[in-house]
């Protein structure tokens, strides 16, 4: 609902703090700021408080409680029950808290509930319209939102004695770590298929309205994309194999499918490029494994412009590292090589052949073959003046 | 020719989720992504007239009342929790990570498929309170995101949970300023919830939180674009170093 500042004043004496100030403390109180313009404020009221504070009355009494300032004419109100029972103790055993009494009741005031104390514990009453105050958890939220949740402390879980199962995720990722070993890079698709057994009522793209019945069709897809962009990504002679997990949604029902572009040499040729990994018994073959585990870096977005490469071939001397050969390279080159292949050495005459692959990017352009023929031709001249033999 | 592939980020971030989670006692647990309206909203205290199940968030199934692509993994939270009824057990914790879907257009902050990751600790009432929460997800932000992280609650409200409150990560992400980022949602079971499983609300209590896991990797990753994750595109995969 939306509000200015000069409306909420008007049900309050004292000054208001500013209205960046009342957005931030609805905002830490349960309420959500769709904007602040100027002196208007537009306070989303969340489902349980739309009884109460769909008016600006109800929002200054809110507003009242929250910053703990008097309203110049406090309503009139009823408290219908019935009363939620709550203990102190039980109170904090919900937010791991040592509320003191004294704190929590000064909250009972702050909102207006009425309280009555009996058996040692309190009877608390929420004045009408508020109809959100069924449960203990209430009251308790009540108490920690007024509060505030920066005192419930940091208190570690204690020591769980069952036993932790892991065993048929770690299964899985077991299978994923031999596909890694083997060459295999994991690609994710989307659920969404022209066609299928399964349709949904309201599809996003009306194109794709149905799920998939099988991971086949994605997968060459992204094979056939992966193909075009193979030498920006893979070495020179390094195949392209991928392989998705994925669920899919056949008429029999959905299941967990392993599906890979290939064969995997490691599992022998009988075994399909397809696992229902849903029925493939798991357990066991995850139960003492751990999965590898990988630190990525920072993520470095590509291009959308073209890559173009070049191949170098070169003889050296035989005691020349091939690390010496890509320094030059890579300083001639310049920043618009991304990746440096070496893809063949072998030995003649004292003398060593090596064979290089260079991808050529940039983020901002299209690369011409003139400009990389300039980039190349400095690239080869560099190798020359170091005493190499360019082939 | 040596020739490793790839794992795709989100699997590499489940997997350390999971080892995380593990170590504080949590067992892995998952289920289906077509979901009926009952796990999805009715045994976790969303009203019946809540717009999270209109057509505009959620994809309903054609001809089949009542059947869902799931929102959240909460879903499988009640599943579990109605094992534990079953079971006649009091304890149990669950981290369930998998794929939502949400009726949305999609830009670069948003997709109509994402992964998001739940989890839940239940005990003997008064066993499991809010400071246990907030120092597993401060643990766990620590070690995923960095050891200057922390976490603050901000009162909120969800059907499944009361108290219920968002959880803003400070973080300071590659190369930008540090800042409060809102990551999750958390909060103690609603009584509701516990008593659809089965269970007694007044006997077993807990904590459930959960958030989306693409938002996680842009933050620490620096990913500037949410739809590279599921389109195939291997160049995304080899997008990272990898130390």
């Amino acid at each position: 609902m939306k509000i200015t500042h000069a409306k909420l004043q008007e049900y309050f004496t004292q000054p208001l703090p500013g209205t960046d100030a009342i957005a931030e403390a609805f905002t830490f109180h349960a309420f959500e700021i769709e904007s602040v313009e100027g002196e208007l404020l537009d306070i989303k009221v969340l489902p349980n408080r739309a009884a109460d504070c769909n008016s600006a009355a109800g929002i200054a009494l809110e507003l009242s409680a929250i910053l703990d300032v008097p309203l110049a004419h406090e309503p009139e109100l009823s408290y219908p029950g019935p009363a939620v029972e709550i203990t102190l103790e039980a109170l904090n055993g919900i937010l791991g808290t040592e509320f003191s009494a004294a704190e929590v009741e000064e909250v009972f005031r702050r909102l207006r509930f009425q309280v009555e104390q009996k058996d040692g514990a309190y009877h608390v009453f929420a004045p009408a319209p508020r109809n959100d105050m069924a449960f203990i958890e209430d009251v308790a939220e009540e108490v920690g939102r007024i509060l505030g949740y920066e005192r419930v402390p940091l208190t570690p879980l204690p020591a769980f004695d069952g036993p932790v199962d892991q065993n048929r995720f770690r299964g899985v990722e077991r299978m994923k770590d031999q596909l890694v070993e083997q060459g295999f890079t994991e690609v994710s698709t989307q659920s969404f298929a022209k066609k299928g057994d399964i349709y949904l009522a309201n599809p996003l793209d009306k194109t794709m309205p149905a799920l998939r019945t099988t991971l086949e069709d994605n997968l060459k897809d992204a094979l056939t994309h992966a193909k075009q962009y193979a030498p920006r990504v893979l070495a020179p002679g390094q195949k392209l194999k991928l392989f998705e997990v994925g669920t899919v949604f056949p008429k029999e029902g959905e299941f967990v499918e392993l599906r890979m572009t290939e064969t995997v040499p490691a599992w022998g040729e009988n075994f399909p490029t397809f696992d229902n990994l849903s029925i493939a018994k798991l357990e066991d073959y995850g139960k003492d494994y751990t999965p590898i585990r990988y630190e990525l870096g920072a993520y470095r977005p590509f291009s959308v412009y073209p890559f173009i490469t070049r191949d170098i071939a070169l003889w050296v001397p035989s005691e020349t590292e091939s690390s010496a050969i890509e320094n030059i390279i890579r300083e001639k080159a310049g920043e618009l090589l991304v990746r440096l292949d070496q893809f063949d050495r072998f030995e003649k005459e004292g003398r060593t052949s090596y064979a290089f692959r260079l991808v050529f990017e940039s983020a901002e352009r299209t690369l011409t073959d003139e400009e990389i023929q300039g980039v190349m031709a400095g690239v080869s001249e560099a190798l020359v003046k170091a005493g190499f033999e360019v082939r | 020719m040596n020739q490793p592939g790839r794992l795709h980020p989100i699997t590499i971030a489940i997997r350390e989720i999971a080892d995380i989670f593990g170590r504080m006692g949590f067992s892995v647990a998952q289920g289906p992504e077509l979901e009926t309206e009952h796990y999805n909203f009715d045994a976790l205290n969303i009203p019946a007239n809540h717009p999270a199940r209109s057509m505009q968030d959620t994809f309903w199934v054609k001809d089949q009342p009542h059947q869902l692509l799931r929102t959240h993994m909460t879903g499988v939270s009640a599943r579990e929790l109605e094992k534990l009824a079953k079971e006649g057990g009091t304890r149990m914790r669950r981290i369930i990570p998998g794929k939502v879907f949400r009726n949305e257009a999609t830009d670069m902050t948003h997709e109509a498929q994402f992964y998001q990751v739940d989890g839940f600790a239940v005990g003997p009432a008064g066993e499991i309170t809010m400071a246990h929460l907030k120092w597993t997800l401060t643990q766990f932000y620590r070690e995923y995101l960095g050891k200057d992280a922390k976490i603050r609650f901000r009162p909120s409200f969800f059907g499944f949970t009361e108290p219920s409150v968002e959880v803003d990560v400070w973080f300071e992400p590659l190369g930008k300023e540090p800042r409060w980022l809102e990551m999750a949602g958390a909060g103690m079971f609603h009584p509701n919830v516990i008593a659809s499983a089965g269970l007694d609300p007044k006997k077993v209590r807990g904590f459930a939180f959960g958030g989306g896991l693409e938002r996680l990797l842009m933050v620490k990753y620096g990913i500037p674009d949410v739809r590279l994750f599921h389109n195939g595109d291997i160049r995304f995969v080899h997008g990272f170093e990898q130390v």
